[in-house]
């Protein structure tokens, strides 16, 4: 059984790219995607995801917000942060969110 | 004791405009990037307040010193007879005056007074010279001396050691001039000059520490501006993160993507290779349109917007420049040095703005009628100076002639600061010690 991965980016195109990194990978597979922090939470409950894509700077609920509400439902998914730069303030943000880890 | 004659002459009311191009309306940022972005605009505002309250202070303290050196050569015009002991007195020798003769000696003695702002070293040796007089001629008005001690302590507040040397030989020539006196003894004499130099010390401490204060004011203020300089550096990088950094991870993500399914999935291929493409478009156009902003001097500068192509500016511009200046009462001399050639866009740009910066001060802010811009190639890059000799009389600096002038550019000496850092050049602007304003500017090109 692959594993499930819910993408969450507000740039279409980077979703674009992951997700065919993603399904290009044998074991890894794309369970949904996300514009913004609501609708990662949302879909974090409906589809149940192994592994969350995170980004962290998103209009509406951001990437740090969404990673707390996350990891806080019942068999809660593991969150890797995206982040363009290694902005400290961002990682530490995150990884008390409850983020397993760090894409830079 | 007069101290106030010690003040500064005030500074051109720097124009602290940290361009605007970059404000928070100028990007459609991102959103958590906008909202700090604001608080560094509003930051950078309220510096930009503060500057123009101090500067705006400071001409009213500027005023307020020529008051009190107008006050200082009266009031020391009438108490020249007031304090000059009468010939009853016994140690007086000097023939009878008729009333308008003291009236006009008195006015001629007062007279240097009124250049110690500009001259306190010479006023000072002037006023020496008027006490050494009196005591040759026998008369010893006490206001003399008291004047004396007022201008040492003037001069210790700008040239501590001159002073210095200044008290020493008041405290002498009193010593000296003294035993001339009939009657007096050699310790009376010292007794007076020891009184002397207690009060040419006690001067000479509080021009020092008003001249501490004025160099710490001075130091905050450039801290000040430096702080205004350093919020616009952040802000653009902030810029260049929210825009351009962002972007070229979407095209490194999808770069990987096209190359990882190149062989497999035409298809997605294509997407990828598609969003790489538009990504970079959006990318340029957003580089853009911030090194535009960079570069542009003015943010309202209508010509930028109509003919974008056309040339901004260049050093063959100045004599142009020179002659529109002359249509606004100043005359501009230019002189060139080294061979002249062309140099890069940037260098050229950035060097004409600061001279047509430096003029447009020139008119809007002294009463200078003609200014000198030297240009000098030298083999490492170019060398820019200009000068005005301040006022040519009376008045003085921070009175504007011209509400609008030959057409500024209007980013002021913290927005040439700025440029000439960034092109990693050398930069300085101050009042000149003879008077008037200097900027000097070298660009390495």
């Amino acid at each position: 059984m692959s594993v499930r991965v819910l993408l969450v980016d507000d740039q279409p195109l980077m979703l674009v790219g992951l997700g065919i990194l993603i399904g290009d990978t044998d074991d890894l597979e794309v369970a949904g995607e996300a514009g913004d922090g609501h609708e990662a939470v949302r879909l974090v409950r409906e589809l149940r995801p192994d592994v969350v894509v995170m980004d962290i700077r998103m209009p509406g609920m951001d990437g740090i917000e969404a990673t707390r509400q996350a990891t806080a439902e019942p068999d809660p998914p593991k969150v890797l942060v995206l982040t363009t730069f290694d902005d400290d303030e961002y990682v530490y943000g995150a990884l008390r969110a409850g983020a397993s880890g760090f894409l830079p | 004791m007069n101290l106030g004659t010690g003040h500064d002459p005030p500074r051109r009311p720097a124009d602290v405009t940290s361009s605007q191009a970059f404000g928070p309306g100028a990007y459609p940022a991102y959103i958590p990037g906008a909202t700090r972005g604001a608080d560094a605009a509003e930051y950078a505002l309220c510096m930009e307040q503060l500057l123009q309250r101090l500067s705006a202070s400071k001409r009213v303290t500027w005023l307020m010193s020529q008051a009190v050196v107008l006050a200082t050569a009266c009031l020391y015009a009438l108490m020249l007879p007031v304090t000059t002991p009468r010939p009853a007195n016994g140690l007086f020798q000097f023939p009878d005056l008729e009333r308008f003769q003291l009236t006009g000696l008195c006015v001629v003695l007062a007279l240097p007074v009124l250049l110690v702002r500009r001259l306190p070293a010479t006023v000072f040796a002037a006023v020496l010279g008027e006490s050494v007089l009196g005591d040759v001629f026998g008369a010893r008005p006490l206001a003399v001396f008291i004047l004396l001690v007022a201008l040492s302590g003037n001069l210790a507040a700008r040239r501590p050691k001159a002073a210095a040397v200044g008290s020493v030989a008041g405290v002498a020539a009193a010593f000296v001039n003294d035993l001339g006196v009939p009657g007096e003894s050699v310790g009376d004499a010292a007794q007076w000059a020891g009184w002397l130099a207690v009060w040419f010390a006690v001067a000479w401490v509080f021009g020092g520490v008003y001249r501490k204060r004025r160099e710490y004011l001075e130091a905050l203020d450039e801290q000040t501006a430096a702080r205004v300089v350093m919020a616009e550096r952040l802000r653009i990088a902030r810029e260049l993160h929210d825009s351009v950094a962002h972007s070229i991870g979407i095209i490194t993500v999808l770069s990987g993507a096209a190359a990882r399914v190149v062989q497999t999935k035409p298809e997605q291929t294509q997407q990828a290779l598609t969003g790489i493409e538009s990504t970079s478009r959006e990318t340029l156009l957003e580089l853009q349109r911030m090194l535009g902003a960079l570069r542009r001097a003015e943010p309202d500068d209508a010509m930028q917007q109509a003919a974008p192509l056309a040339p901004a500016g260049s050093l063959a511009d100045v004599p142009q420049l020179a002659e529109r200046t002359a249509g606004a009462g100043v005359r501009v001399h230019v002189t060139w040095r080294g061979e002249r050639r062309p140099l890069p866009p940037e260098i050229e740009l950035s060097a004409f703005r600061i001279i047509q910066e430096s003029v447009t001060n020139v008119v809007r802010h002294s009463r200078a009628r003609t200014c000198r811009v030297a240009v000098g190639y030298e083999p490492t890059g170019v060398r820019i100076e200009v000068v005005d000799d301040g006022d040519d009389g009376l008045g003085g600096p921070g009175r504007p002639r011209f509400a609008a002038g030959a057409g500024g550019s209007g980013f002021g000496l913290l927005g040439m600061r700025e440029r000439v850092t960034l092109l990693s050049g050398q930069f300085s602007a101050g009042q000149r010690p003879e008077g008037g304003f200097r900027v000097t500017a070298s660009l390495p090109a």
